[in-house]
């Protein structure tokens, strides 16, 4: 199934990309897909990171599913 | 409230004003001149940010004794004494809005998607 993926800030900086459309397995969970884009993407291990589903914060063992918006992002810094 | 315009205080305390308000308490987040610093680049994640601001508000006013609140963060780049964010909070009395003020910044830095990056010169 595919999967939407955005990278902020200095994960877009690393990856050098802002948008990408990713396939993965059926009722991958997120923590496997974070292992995915950790093999994908080596230099990410570098950052602290934090990846939300559908703009919501979702806890490791959420399943995805077709079509889902992921967001991968370093530690907030707003305000 | 996500925007790249900057904002006006006073029109958003004339906004707030209701009859059973006694106390408004506002918090003006600036771009400080940190050594060096020419000025700020804020990102934000649009979606997922007006969402947790629509969370963070309902949370506060679940806590706190509250009437009312604003927040506007600015996205873009800003320089050194421009406004990045603004939050006003509405109440009967000042103790809760002071409360529900502090809460929500500190929240906001925490949760919100936003992200600063330093210019340098």
């Amino acid at each position: 199934m595919k999967v939407e993926v955005r990278f902020f800030a200095r994960c877009r900086e690393v990856v050098g990309e802002k948008v990408k459309e990713l396939e993965v397995e059926e009722g991958m969970k997120l923590q496997d897909f974070i292992d995915l884009l950790l093999t994908r993407y080596p230099e990410l291990r570098k950052v602290r990171l934090i990846v939300s589903r559908n703009h919501n914060y979702a806890p490791l063992d959420e399943e995805l599913k077709e079509d889902d918006e992921l967001a991968v992002f370093p530690p907030v810094s707003g305000g | 409230m996500i925007t790249n315009e900057d904002f006006s205080i006073d029109e958003l305390v004339r906004g707030m004003k209701k009859p059973e308000i006694g106390a408004i308490v506002t918090f003006l987040g600036v771009v400080r001149a940190d050594a060096g610093l020419k000025g700020l680049n804020v990102e934000i994640y649009e979606e997922m940010a007006e969402q947790e601001l629509r969370r963070l508000e309902r949370a506060a006013r679940e806590q706190f004794e509250i009437e009312a609140v604003e927040i506007v963060h600015r996205a873009g780049s800003l320089k050194v004494g421009e406004n990045i964010v603004v939050i006003l909070v509405g109440a009967k009395h000042r103790k809760e809005a002071f409360q529900a003020c502090e809460y929500l910044i500190d929240e906001l830095k925490k949760r919100v998607p936003i992200w600063k990056k330093e210019l340098e010169e």
